[in-house]
């Protein structure tokens, strides 16, 4: 039984043997096609490596709640730079609206509606 | 002989090298790597052109994982095999080997021309009588004595426990014994 196995396996192997030194060699153009997708996968990588700080911008945007509100957010953020920097004097315009001359006749030491008098009193 | 645990730390090494922009390391990875792969798709498919085929394929898909690649998760060589056995049974078909004809003999100076006879008849009786194996049995004794993997190798392949390989490479191999005997005059050798 032993003897009869050990020639199966020689037999066996054989075969085997016949069927790993029969492999055709590799044709020089498979090597080239292979790194060609190596090369083509890397430009793929690199642009999705630029790209990260694109994403990371519009996740941004997302977050203000989309391209019109970042506008409008932009714009109010633009006027109200503007106002800061070249704001009018608006002093003469209120207080026209107070009838007074100038605010300079306002005297804001004095009583408040005469409340000073009241604590006094106290 | 296929040592992949010792160039294990190097291939993943390679491929994440790739991953971070090194091109010489695909290059690097395809000399080691394309031999073994390329060969066992041939030995699946039978003929050269779809073995090409999916061997670049196989290796678009690894260029393509790279990024995602964990050191220590896997080997390099049994995932690419595992990704050529599904390529393969996409493809698969009985191996078409009236197209040894075809195919490019390898240089071998010291056999005469008989003896490369008798070692074609040999293979053709080999895959034909592989091809009555159930599928898993054909893939184990292949990756097994063909491909000469160990059997940790071929468990991390075909996902199986290491004695559900065992068990069936012994059953594939006692099945292919029978089938060679059996079918002698049909697989058309003729081995004193």
């Amino acid at each position: 039984m032993v003897k009869n196995k050990r020639n199966s396996k020689d037999n066996l192997s054989i075969f085997f043997e016949a069927g790993k030194s029969l492999t055709p060699e590799i044709h020089p153009d498979l090597k080239v096609r292979i790194l060609m997708d190596a090369d083509s996968v890397h430009g793929a990588l690199d642009i999705l490596k630029s790209r990260s700080w694109l994403d990371h911008a519009l996740d941004c945007l997302k977050e203000l709640g989309g391209f019109p509100s970042a506008v409008g957010f932009a714009a109010s953020l633009a006027v109200g730079v503007c106002i800061g920097l070249y704001s009018p004097d608006w002093s003469e315009p209120l207080a026209s609206v107070f009838q007074l001359d100038t605010f300079d006749e306002v005297d804001f030491t004095g009583s408040f509606f005469e409340i000073n008098e009241i604590f006094e009193d106290i | 002989m296929f040592d992949g645990s010792q160039k294990k730390e190097t291939d993943d090494v390679l491929l994440i090298a790739f991953a971070n922009g090194d091109r010489q390391a695909a290059q690097q990875l395809t000399e080691r790597l394309l031999p073994k792969i390329y060969a066992h798709a041939y030995h699946r498919l039978g003929n050269i052109a779809d073995a090409e085929d999916v061997t670049q394929e196989a290796f678009l898909k690894l260029w393509k994982f790279a990024p995602k690649w964990k050191q220590d998760r896997a080997q390099v060589s049994t995932w690419l095999y595992r990704v050529v056995s599904n390529l393969c049974k996409d493809r698969y078909r009985r191996a078409s080997l009236e197209n040894l004809g075809n195919a490019q003999e390898p240089i071998d100076g010291t056999q005469s021309a008989p003896d490369k006879i008798d070692e074609q008849y040999r293979q053709k009786a080999l895959y034909d009588a592989m091809s009555m194996l159930q599928e898993n049995q054909r893939l184990a004794v292949q990756l097994r004595h063909i491909d000469e993997l160990t059997n940790p190798q071929i468990a991390e392949i075909m996902e199986l426990s290491v004695e559900a390989v065992e068990s069936l490479t012994a059953r594939g191999k006692r099945k292919l014994i029978e089938i060679l005997q059996t079918h002698k005059p049909e697989l058309g050798y003729n081995d004193g």
